[in-house]
């Protein structure tokens, strides 16, 4: 690579050899035109299929529908940014036509709530976590209504860890993502995550126990959402965090961006790492890396777009549904039972009553505990309070939602879970009667827990 | 005041004399003065039964020293029989460093064995790198723990096997890339060691935080040919006939400490002198914070780990017609012998021997040898021959006698401590 210098000793940019560099990147010096003209590129280069360019002829009125997924973070700006000068360029030169519609989404703030995930076609069931790791829908004989809350932070303000809030947040604005674009009958959805963002989501899907999802979550392709397919698209997952920031700069674009929503390096610095989510303490992560492992990020985003989903453990026990299973939290395919794989490395039973001393403990455990409040001892002499325990019906739960529920208080957490289709309520009926069985089991299990 | 309320508590104890039976009293009553409605909060969460003297690290719950060491031996039993780590009469090398974690599995071994008859033959194996006032110290242990346990030992030495030291090494080659040398020295020591002794089965002290640390790293470094295998709790190669189990893949490091702790296990828990490699180092200071925030975060990245699955690695193939290009030119040459296993020479003269293993689709070769020191390598010539060649390019040719100056930091250490003034 060569650079020169003008005559008055400044860098030029290695692109257009005229205008003095304004900054250097991956080695090579840029002026403000050329370098957002390169980060342009990156989009281009990512959505270069035919049905992103101007159409004529027959094909006129097939006008493909994107959905832009904004956050009013610095990437999802960029992105928009790049987006609508393109179709700026192809309506200036293709007299007036552009080549997509562009929908943009903004949850929150412009066009959805964030509380409209809670309204719509749900049922809100009560999901909780039993010390075997089964996971019930509860449905006790009260009037639910009343309990339920109004708004989501009210939903997650039951969550006693940020890391939780902030995964059971990541599970709704995907939902509430993939549910536009269904209704707004966009074929394409496109996110602003760039390369640093990508890498920190593929860190933290593995340190949530997501790991089967970093393929699903972060490679581009066709995703299929109730029946409907939409491709997703990542436009600048080439692009890093440091260009994203030079981008804003050079096209006065910091203005309009969000800081809420700012996760840059002075915010993780700010707080202490107990009070940080699993995210940030990710993205501090990489924010902190030293310049010798500057390939990092890449590295990481590389590996995990190489990442397939898993090979799924086979049902010999009980063939519930035929074949996979999804969580009915996040929506997710389980590939292994959870349950069984936690079941299996942790034991809960008790070291055998040795001495007198100990059983006169026991027995005023017992007695204490009956007094205080029976619920206690729900758990382990299920039998004998049959009938004053609420109905449950067991329901499954991937790893990662068994985790984050897990750090949900004991009454449970109010979930919408979403209506069945009428094929699926066939399946549901005869889910329903195998789970008779699964209650047997559990039960069985509940006493040798109890003792 | 003071006096009175004294007198009081006295006279409780004297009431609790004569009501309670002498068993309790002499036990619990002098020791802990509480209240009985207190002492039922003070229960163990497992068997309510006993007072709870703990907090298990893995899910917060306070526990009794009894129900502590059931879940913990039953679980680490639980892992041995389930993934079927070992059969009947085999001979099990254990890696002892003499540390926290190889101390409590040799002691655990030792205890399980005998209780469920698994019907082992346990033996210590460890390996002196040879640093000076850290590895001899640990060394002791060892030799301690052998007696306490009654297992044969066999050391196996760095100086013996490479006719290098960890201190030579270090002092060849700076201090910065000392693991990376000891890492890759030990794994093939370990190895040997075993096979001296006959052994084909070596389990090593790894637990779960190392297990999520190694997940972790291989992430970070995009490690593709280790990505998938990163959690297997044995790994075994069908070159070699020594595999390698890891009885702690599930057990945090907290709870091998609180075990060790209450059972007074005798280790050393001095950390190596050489600085560990500096960006694993990051990788752990991520999962320590990762720790605080969620504790179960080390079993969820192993959930994440046993769920990784990569892409196949696409064949690329030479075109047919290149190849037909070339077995032309070489026919043209006049050496038609060798066109479809061509022997390759290399740079320094030596000519490769082991030809036509079949590559999986990783491009990773099981079985592979090295072509040097015929060890099991994924590479022509093994890792360690190579870093080993590299040491012997800079060695001195002249050395000084009765030099000291080899020995590394930890020697310093060890003589500073004893200076008084």
């Amino acid at each position: 690579m060569s650079s020169s210098t003008t005559k008055a000793g400044a860098v030029v940019c290695s692109r257009c050899k005229i205008e003095e560099s304004l900054l250097v990147t991956r080695k090579e010096a840029f002026c403000s035109s050329c370098f957002t003209k390169f980060i342009s590129n990156k989009q281009r280069k990512l959505m270069s299929s035919d049905k992103f360019k101007v159409k004529y002829g027959k094909q006129v009125n097939e006008i493909h529908k994107v959905l832009l997924c904004l956050s009013f973070g610095r990437s999802s700006l960029v992105l928009l940014d790049i987006i609508i000068n393109l179709l700026k360029e192809q309506r200036s030169i293709h007299r007036g036509r552009q080549g997509f519609k562009l929908v943009v989404i903004d949850i929150e703030f412009k066009i959805l709530n964030i509380d409209s995930f809670l309204s719509g076609s749900y049922d809100f069931e009560r999901i909780k976590l039993f010390k075997d790791f089964n996971s019930m829908i509860i449905k006790d004989g009260s009037s639910l209504d009343e309990k339920f809350p109004q708004t989501v932070q009210e939903l997650l303000s039951k969550c006693s860890s940020n890391s939780s809030v902030e995964d059971l947040l990541d599970i709704i604005y995907n939902e509430l993502y993939f549910n536009t674009c269904k209704s707004e009958d966009c074929h394409t959805m496109i996110f602003g995550h760039s390369m640093t963002k990508l890498a920190v989501d593929i860190l933290a899907l593995t340190i949530k126990g997501r790991g089967s999802l970093v393929n699903q979550r972060v490679t581009d392709g066709i995703h299929t959402y109730q029946k409907y397919q939409v491709e997703v698209v990542h436009p600048l997952r080439d692009v890093l965090d440091s260009e994203i920031d030079k981008y804003l700069d050079l096209n006065n674009l910091m203005q309009f961006c969000d800081n809420n929503n700012d996760t840059n390096t002075t915010l993780a610095i700010k707080k202490l790492t107990k009070n940080m989510t699993i995210g940030e303490i990710t993205r501090r992560y990489f924010d902190t890396l030293d310049k010798d492992y500057s390939e990092t990020v890449s590295t990481v985003v590389k590996i995990g777009s190489k990442l397939i989903d898993p090979i799924s453990e086979k049902n010999d026990e009980k063939d519930d549904n035929n074949g996979i299973q999804f969580c009915k939290i996040c929506n997710c395919k389980i590939f292994k039972n959870p349950q069984a794989w936690l079941n299996r490395i942790t034991v809960e039973e008790p070291f055998p009553i040795t001495n007198d001393e100990e059983r006169a403990a026991y027995e005023m455990y017992k007695e204490a505990a009956l007094q205080i409040s029976p619920d206690n001892l729900e758990e382990e002499e299920e039998e004998e309070e049959e009938e004053g325990v609420p109905q449950k019906e067991p329901i499954s739960l991937c790893y990662g939602c068994l985790v984050t529920i897990g750090g949900v208080p004991k009454e449970g957490l109010d979930w919408p879970v979403r209506n069945q289709e009428t094929q699926e309520i066939l399946n549901e009926y005869i889910l329903t009667d195998n789970g008779s069985d699964d209650d047997g089991n559990d039960d069985d299990n509940d006493d040798d827990g109890g003792n | 005041m003071e006096t009175e309320s004294k007198s009081k508590r006295e006279v409780a104890r004297e009431v609790a004399r004569e009501v309670m039976p002498s068993k309790i009293l002499s036990d619990s009553n002098l020791k802990v003065p509480v209240k009985r409605p207190l002492k039922v909060k003070s229960l163990c969460e497992v068997c309510h039964a006993r007072k709870a003297v703990m907090r298990r690290p893995k899910n917060f719950s306070s526990l009794c020293k009894e129900c502590f060491y059931q879940a913990f031996e039953t679980e680490i039993h639980n892992t041995i029989v389930g993934n079927k780590l070992f059969y009947s009469g085999e001979s099990v090398a254990i890696g002892a460093s003499g540390g926290k974690d190889s101390t409590v599995l040799a002691y655990i071994m030792k205890i399980l064995n005998e209780r469920y008859n698994y019907g082992l033959n346990l033996v210590l194996l460890s390996i002196d790198e040879g640093i000076k006032g850290y590895r001899d110290d640990s060394l002791a242990t060892v030799k301690r723990n052998q007696q306490q346990y009654e297992m044969p030992l066999e050391i196996v030495s760095y100086k013996d096997l490479y006719s290098w030291s960890m201190d030579e090494i270090v002092a060849s080659s700076g201090i910065r890339s000392s693991c990376t040398y000891c890492g890759v020295l030990r794994r093939q020591a370990l190895d040997r060691g075993a096979a001296k002794l006959g052994i084909n089965h070596v389990v090593t002290g790894h637990n779960a935080d190392d297990v999520a640390e190694t997940v972790l790293m291989n992430l970070l470094r995009g490690d593709t040919a280790r990505l998938e295998n990163s959690t297997a709790i044995m790994t075994s190669s069908s070159g070699s006939p020594i595999k390698r189990s890891k009885p702690f893949k599930y057990t945090y490091q907290k709870e091998i400490v609180l075990y060790a702790h209450y059972k007074k296990l005798d280790y050393f828990s001095t950390e190596c002198t050489y600085a560990p490699e500096a960006f694993r180092g990051t990788a752990r200071q991520l999962l320590k914070n990762l720790e605080a925030v969620r504790p179960s975060c080390i079993i969820d990245i192993i959930h994440s780990g046993e769920n990784f699955k990569l892409k196949e690695k696409r064949k690329r193939e030479t075109l047919q017609y290149k190849k037909n290009c070339r077995n032309v030119q070489q026919i043209k040459e006049g050496n038609n012998k060798n066109i479809d296993n061509p022997i390759e020479v290399r740079s320094d003269g030596s000519v490769s021997i082991f030809k036509g293993e079949k590559k999986s689709a990783n491009g990773f070769v099981d079985g592979n040898r090295c072509e040097k020191c015929g060890y099991l390598s994924s590479n022509k010539i093994c890792k360690a021959c190579i870093l080993l060649q590299g040491l012997e390019h800079n060695r001195a040719k002249v050395l000084i006698d009765t030099d000291t100056s080899v020995d590394g930091a930890a020697v310093l250490t060890k003589t500073l401590e004893k200076l008084t003034f």
